[in-house]
């Protein structure tokens, strides 16, 4: 027992008078007489009722109300002495010995009281000890032994699952050692999973919601199912560039806007926490008066591939909550969230920029596709002692996994789920529609007892002995008794039923307990001022402090000095601890930055939230990588600053002066010479900078594993210079060495005639790109429109055509005269006529579909054997004649030609005359020749055959401005080539300066220099062009599947070794897709596809010191995975691990913890986690008056001892009254 | 052995059966009890059940002395036989707290004296019945008869401390409600009812079958404190200036009441006072069941 004061012995003392006063009080020296019972009678008549309590029960009745006195002054708990209380987080089957009476407390959130081992309910989150033992304190104020003892957790029983989309089926994978196959249960429906080694999966469309895999004899775990259904996308209202995208995207079904999910609208409510019962609509608004403002640089939000776009015209979104794309770190896409639906909003048009062109624009629809269609199953997974916060208009019934309903008032919109401590599917229901939370288990980390006051915080409720004392006050009253004592006994009634009532009298106010983040990422200088300040001015009022990061360091009284600052930030340990300390009545003050990882934290107190400012910035690395290219070594450093500093930046041994903007990311680039090993180390030094721990980082310069480059063709330094070890294969020789290309990572084909690559190899070229190479397509005299690239798979390679843009869109007249003399005949040694035929099935790749052709069959006579027909008309095939006999007269046929072409509307007209040159009626040509010239009309002569006559033709030409050429080449081809020359007139062109396109500067960056020469070609739509020349692209390129192709009209450029490294960075960066590492806070993520299976098993961490770290990978969903970088200095550490795609190692960066990537106060955190408590953000440490307003009131302990003493003497004058006089 | 512890003698059982065997003890017939249907006459004895020889007392019938027994013996005895008609007493004794006051010698008194008459009632072959008053309660024990219920006798009166308070009125209810009771015998102080005008009122009807044993201590009847204690509970009270001199008078009319009611109901009463000797009392109290002395004096 506690007897906390000493008049407590006053009392006892008072109890032993009392006994000592009744014994020697009246009827003690009266002497029995068997005639009491005549006064009996006499007695009776002034007595009511019948009820005769006597004074033995008087004795007794005074005792215990001196005992009661007694405990009341002492502060006696009914608990006694000594005892253990047991912190658990789970059933413990073998519990040990210990003192008995045990406190068996569940280190839950909240914690509670248990009453055995066995059926204490498993905390699945990191549990709440100190929370826990502070309840215990409280109920058990004199134990002796705190001690927390964990269950036993068998990690061969622990499931692992999740699921994902994989195209229109969902994919579910399962890890668990079991022998008997685990069954997914969605409702009332159970699906079977098949067995595939390390894990089990289904892939299937299966019904959406909250699954439970069920395994025999284990805990179910919940797992979210997303909707695999198409989503309704309207079919109207889009930006063309949106409205094209949609049509190829997969898994989209085009409605009308009233019936579609996705539609363009204004936007809904603004929000940014999960709204489960929303409607499955979601609006996309774009802003189609963009603020003209400097141009920026795009990048995602999460870690998808940047656009590498510049946003010329784009406007930053207000009250951006969920940015996905961001220029210039302001937000320009995000997604707001609200009880109605959500919307995605644009800052920019699209149909403006060049986004639609590159391969980020698929992927951000496709992201929003796929979390939209998932969205769709009102299904939330999360960890285990995490706080959830919706936004709901109305309440929310919250249903827990063992049937326990809880109602969730919501406040401003929000609903805040407490941290919910137990694994299973929790129901939330909201105006008839039900959602799920899937908590899973969370991580759980070794924990410890927490130091707490030596004096008990927790104060001892005196209220039952007061309650107690009277009623034995009440049974003495009723004894019958004389007037004074009977005052007597109703002023101790009285006096003690006042002080029970705090409201009347003698209460004081609630404690208020200040919680201290003590994180990595607080100030401390700033941190000490305000505790001080807060301590002061609440000074007496202050009850106790809870100091604290991601656990609870220490509980205090509120002049204790503060530990060490380390570790992260959770609100959840200290609040709750806090919470326990304050009682139902007492305050919260938080003392933080708002960095926490766990969300605003539902307590039953009201938290009042207090900000550390800082003068001092907090200039720190963001991130930093190097990459080794050749002989040249590219380091990029992000840096960040909270207040606009100016610093130095140390990369190696190199100084660079930084100029930081408060809130801006500053992108330092620097190209050197390689260093002595592969680590460069990167400082940033800010005078006056609060935390110096994120200033520092090592960079792990890789150097690709493949540099291999092969060039075909000229030019193999452009390659060389960007840091890629060059090969160069003839191209009559890429057959034979085609095992160089596959291994290679870039292919250069510099002009080349197309006509020079067997197309099996074009064929390869195409499948190597596919599969992620980089393919460089280049020249001007040999390549495009003059390397017979038209048709080629090489054209069809390049984002750049190489048929230039026609300025005018008014058709080409065409016509063909074919020479079908005898001469012609194969029999007689001509080329023959199927080979003319040739010609028309390569005509669509030189005319356009509109373009109009004719064909005059000429040799005594001319025919005309098809008017001037459209090409699309043609079905690729001309009647070309069969037979060749008869005499030369080209005469006529120029006549006919010149009846067909004599027509308004087209743009050119032309006359190919394939012959050998030998006609009948040489000297005869010229009237028709004239009115040829009359109408405009130009001309191109092949002269085929063995002896060919060129004379003729030349004369022709001269006059029609025109060639004529003998044809060494297969006819067909040389046909084709020279018709693109004439009708574009001239495909090359001098050179001039080069205008950079909006993407130069975030993809090459620099300026471009000037060309000397450039072939014409166009931009392929969806293909995106880098650079310009007079008006027409030079450099464009585009991706194919996993790969890139760059082309390059020209074969003389002059760019930097750094411009060439950007611009062939994709061949130098290690190859996309295929299993891979992720660092992200301060987890790896182990991430394939989602039809792979998970990693399992070991993975090896081996730091700079040689020390092997060994930790195991948590499968959690479809083919990924993730384990704890294990904590230590920064520094590089090796990775290894075996999965089932192949051993992978890897090097990654361990950087300073992830508590100090996000520094500076979050005011929005602070308002939030003050605004889901009914308490408020504070401005300063001297505004606490709404706090002391806001503790509320509860009974004054001293005045229940002064109740107590003033009691104990009123019963000692009745004892004295009494023994003087019955 | 007797022992003398203040005014009370501690008698053991063996002395009291000595003691009681001393004593001649009648019961007039209209007190016996007789099987039903079975003629009282003494020759019909012939032939019934040989129960034993019991020592002849005075005032016994002389036929029944086995006199070819007397030849032998030098003695006396009687022949007695089972299925002989025998007489029942009862004897009421008041337990309440009253009879403990002052050490509790009244109570001691009060239990030899009816332990010393049970035992010579079943010496004389009657059947005993004890009841014990207290604490509002009347306890009556099974009937005794034979004397090897001696042993049980004595107990079951020796297992009793005097305590509460008793209505003796309660007692001859209950009594009355029994169907042959034979005699019975009071054993209090009669300090059991607080109306003066109808004392004893309870016993009309039964004065030819009942005896009052009064034992009261020597100036039980004075009042000397100004602070006197209810026996029977745990109630004190300190008279007021002249409140003694009041309560004297009223418990000397009391007393009156008392007598005036015996005589008016013609009830045999023994009045003893406790510290005299005890052989006397008990002399006085079986005078009444006697020829008034014991056998040697018989003798």
């Amino acid at each position: 027992m506690t007897v906390a004061y000493p008049m407590a012995l006053l009392a006892l003392a008072s109890c032993c008078f009392a006994l000592y006063v009744h014994l020697r009080g009246p009827g003690s020296e009266s002497q029995p007489h068997s005639a009491f019972i005549l006064l009996r009678g006499h007695i009776d008549k002034h007595v009511r009722g019948v009820s005769r309590i006597y004074s033995r029960h008087l004795l007794f009745a005074r005792l215990v109300l001196f005992i009661c006195f007694t405990a009341l002054i002492a502060g006696v708990h009914w608990r006694p002495d000594g005892g253990t209380i047991l912190v658990v987080d789970g059933p413990i089957s073998t519990p040990g010995e210990w003192d008995s009476p045990l406190t068996i407390v569940r280190a839950g959130y909240p914690p509670t009281e248990e009453s055995n081992f066995e059926s204490v309910r498993s905390v699945d989150a990191e549990p709440n000890w100190a929370a826990a033992v502070s309840f215990g304190r409280k109920l058990a104020p004199s134990a002796g032994t705190v001690q927390l003892l964990r269950q036993v957790r068998e990690s061969k029983k622990q499931i692992r699952a999740g699921a994902a989309l994989f195209g229109d089926a969902v994919v579910v994978s399962v890890v668990a050692d079991a022998d008997s196959p685990p069954r997914l249960t969605i409702g009332q429906t159970r699906y079977s999973l098949t067995q595939r080694s390390p894990d089990w999966f289904l892939r299937d469309r299966i019904e959406s919601g909250v699954g439970l895999i069920e395994i025999e004899g284990r805990r179910p775990y919940p797992i979210c199912i997303p909707d695999s259904d198409p989503l309704k996308v309207a079919n109207t209202g889009w930006p063309d560039a949106v409205q094209a995208l949609l049509k190829g995207l997969p898994h989209v079904q085009l409605v009308d806007p009233e019936d579609a999910e996705w539609r363009v609208g204004p936007a809904l409510e603004n929000g940014t926490h999960w709204a489960p019962f929303a409607a499955n609509l979601t609006h996309f608004t774009f802003e189609s008066k963009p603020e003209k403002l400097q141009p920026a640089i795009l990048r995602f939000e999460r870690d998808l591939p940047p656009p590498e776009v510049v946003l010329k015209h784009w406007s930053p979104l207000p009250n951006s909550s969920g940015p996905i794309l961001l220029a210039n770190h302001a937000p320009v896409v995000d997604m707001i969230r609200g009880p109605s639906g959500q919307t995605r909003r644009f800052g920019f048009s699209p149909d403006e920029t060049d986004i639609p062109k590159t391969a980020a624009w698929p992927v951000l629809f496709f992201d929003a596709l796929n979390h939209d269609r998932a969205r769709r199953s009102r299904c939330l997974e999360i960890s285990a002692g995490h706080a959830t916060v919706l936004s709901s208009l109305n309440d929310v019934r919250l249903t827990y996994p063992d049937g326990r309903v809880k109602s969730l008032k919501t406040r401003d919109g929000l609903v805040v789920v407490p941290a919910l401590d137990e694994q299973g599917v929790y129901t939330l229901e909201s105006n008839g529609v039900v959602a799920s939370l899937a908590v899973q288990q969370g991580q759980v980390k070794e924990g410890r007892v927490v130091q707490m006051p030596s004096e008990s915080v927790a104060e001892v409720d005196r209220r039952a002995w007061q309650v107690l004392g009277i009623l034995v006050a009440l049974w003495i009253f009723l004894i019958p008794t004389g007037g004074r004592r009977r005052w007597l006994m109703l002023v101790i009634i009285i006096l003690l039923g006042l002080s029970l009532v705090p409201e009347l009298i003698g209460d004081r106010e609630a404690p208020i307990v200040l919680a201290v983040d003590i994180s990595q990422s607080m100030p401390k200088e700033e941190t000490l001022a305000q505790v001080e300040a807060v301590t002061k001015t609440l000074s007496t009022r202050l009850t106790a402090r809870v100091d604290g990061g991601d656990s609870v360091e220490q509980a205090v009284r509120a002049n204790a000095s503060l530990p060490e600052f380390r570790g992260g930030t959770k609100h959840a340990p200290i609040l709750s601890t806090a919470a326990e300390l304050a009682g139902s009545n007492g305050v919260i003050v938080l003392l933080s930055d708002g960095q926490a990882s766990d969300g605003p934290i539902a307590v039953q107190n009201q938290v009042f939230t207090l900000a550390v400012n800082s003068s001092r910035p907090d200039a720190r690395i963001r991130t930093a990588n190097g990459i080794q290219v050749g002989g040249t070594q590219f380091i990029r450093v992000e840096l960040m600053s909270d207040k606009t500093v100016a610093g130095r930046l140390k990369i190696g041994d190199e100084q660079i002066d930084v100029s930081l903007t408060a809130g801006d990311v500053q992108v330092i680039r620097t190209v050197s010479e390689p260093q002595d090993g592969s680590v460069v180390e990167v400082e940033l030094f800010v005078d006056g900078d609060r935390l110096k721990a994120n200033n520092r980082w090592l960079i792990h310069v890789r150097q690709p594993r493949s540099t291999k480059g092969v060039v075909v063709g000229s030019n193999a330094d452009w390659l060389r210079r960007a840091g890629l070890n060059v090969t160069r294969v003839p191209p009559d020789e890429l057959m034979e060495r085609g095992a160089e290309i596959s291994d290679a990572r870039a292919l250069a084909i510099i002009d080349v005639p197309a006509a020079s690559i067997p197309a099996t190899v074009q064929a390869n070229i195409r499948r190597w790109v596919y599969s992620g190479g980089l393919l460089f397509l280049a020249g001007q005299s040999n390549a495009f429109g003059n390397g017979g690239w038209v048709g080629s798979e090489l054209d069809a390679m390049s984002p750049l055509d190489s048929r230039p843009k026609r300025p005018n869109p008014q058709p080409v007249g065409v016509v063909f005269l074919i020479d079908r003399s005898g001469s012609q005949s194969e029999a007689s040694g001509g080329p023959g006529l199927r080979a003319v035929a040739d010609i028309a099935s390569g005509l669509s790749s030189s005319l356009e579909k509109n373009d109009l052709v004719g064909l005059i069959g000429f040799s005594g006579d001319a025919r005309v054997l098809t008017p001037l027909t459209p090409l699309e008309a043609l079905n690729s095939s001309l009647p070309v004649p069969t037979l060749a006999r008869g005499g030369t007269q080209l005469g006529p046929a120029l006549t006919k030609a010149a009846e067909l072409l004599a027509r308004p509307g087209l743009m050119k007209k032309l006359v190919v005359l394939i012959s050998d040159g030998h006609f009948a009626d040489p000297g005869q040509l010229q009237p028709h020749v004239a009115r040829l010239a009359s109408e405009g009309v130009n001309f191109v002569g092949f002269a085929i055959g063995k002896r060919p006559d060129l004379s003729t033709m030349r004369r022709i030409a001269e006059q029609l401005d025109g060639t004529a050429v003998r044809a060494s080449q297969p006819v067909h081809s040389l046909v084709l080539n020279r018709l693109s020359d004439v009708i574009s007139e001239s495909l090359v062109r001098p050179g001039g300066p080069v205008l950079a396109d909006p993407s130069w500067s975030s993809r090459i960056g620099g300026n471009p220099p000037s060309i000397a020469g450039r072939i014409r070609t166009s931009l392929r739509p969806g293909a995106r062009a880098l650079a310009t020349a007079g008006g027409e692209p030079i450099l464009a390129e585009w991706q194919l599947g996993r790969g890139r192709v760059v082309s390059l009209a020209t074969d003389r450029w002059t760019l930097s070794a750094e411009q060439w490294a950007n611009l062939f960075g994709h061949a130098l960066l290690p190859a996309t897709g295929g299993p891979q590492f992720m660092k992200k806070n301060d987890r790896l993520w182990f991430k394939t596809a989602p039809n792979r299976p998970p990693a399992v098993g070991d993975v090896i961490f081996t730091d700079d010191t040689g020390r092997r770290l060994t930790r195991t990978w948590t499968p959690s969903g479809p083919g990924q995975s993730w384990t704890d970088i294990p904590k230590g200095r920064p520094g590089l550490l090796a990775v290894s691990t075996m999965t089932q795609s192949g051993a992978i190692t890897d090097v990654i960066s361990r950087a300073y913890p992830e508590e100090l990537a996000t520094t500076g106060v979050d005011k929005i955190a602070l308002e939030l986690q003050a605004a889901v408590t009914g308490g408020r953000r504070l401005g300063s440490p001297l505004e606490m008056k709404p706090v002391i307003e806001a503790a509320g009131r509860r009974p004054d302990p001293l005045y229940g001892i002064w109740a107590g003493l003033l009691c104990l003497l009123c019963g000692l004058v009745d004892c004295v009254i009494w023994t003087r006089r019955t | 052995m007797n022992r003398r512890d203040g005014l009370v003698n501690h008698l053991t059982e063996s002395e009291l059966w000595q003691l009681a065997s001393q004593y001649p003890f009648f019961l007039r017939r209209s007190q016996r009890v007789q099987q039903m249907g079975q003629k009282r006459n003494a020759q019909s004895r012939m032939g019934r059940d040989f129960h034993g020889y019991a020592p002849y007392r005075s005032g016994e019938d002389v036929r029944h002395v086995d006199w070819p027994v007397f030849a032998r013996t030098g003695s006396l005895f009687v022949r007695r036989y089972e299925d002989e008609s025998f007489g029942r007493i009862m004897l009421v004794v008041d337990a309440s707290g009253s009879m403990g006051v002052d050490g509790g010698s009244k109570w001691l008194w009060s239990r030899q004296l009816a332990s010393v008459l049970g035992f010579a009632a079943l010496q004389a072959g009657h059947q005993v019945i004890i009841a014990v008053c207290h604490r509002q309660q009347v306890l009556f024990s099974r009937p005794f008869h034979g004397q090897d219920c001696a042993a049980d006798l004595f107990t079951y009166l020796a297992a009793t401390r005097p305590a509460g308070s008793v209505d003796l009125s309660q007692a001859v209810d209950a009594i009355r409600s029994r169907n042959a009771y034979g005699r019975v015998v009071f054993f209090s102080d009669f300090m059991t009812e607080i109306k003066v005008d109808t004392r004893l009122a309870w016993l009309t009807g039964l004065a030819e079958r009942c005896c009052l044993v009064r034992l009261l201590k020597p100036n039980e009847l004075i009042v000397e404190h100004d602070q006197i204690s209810d026996p029977e509970s745990a109630r004190r009270h300190i008279f007021s200036a002249g409140g003694r001199q009041v309560f004297q008078s009223r418990l000397a009319a009391f007393e009156q009441a008392f007598h005036d009611a015996v005589a008016r109901l013609g009830l045999p009463l023994v009045d003893l006072q406790v510290g005299d000797d005890f052989h006397v009392a008990c002399n006085s109290v079986m005078a009444e069941f006697g020829v008034g002395k014991t056998r040697h004096q018989a003798v």
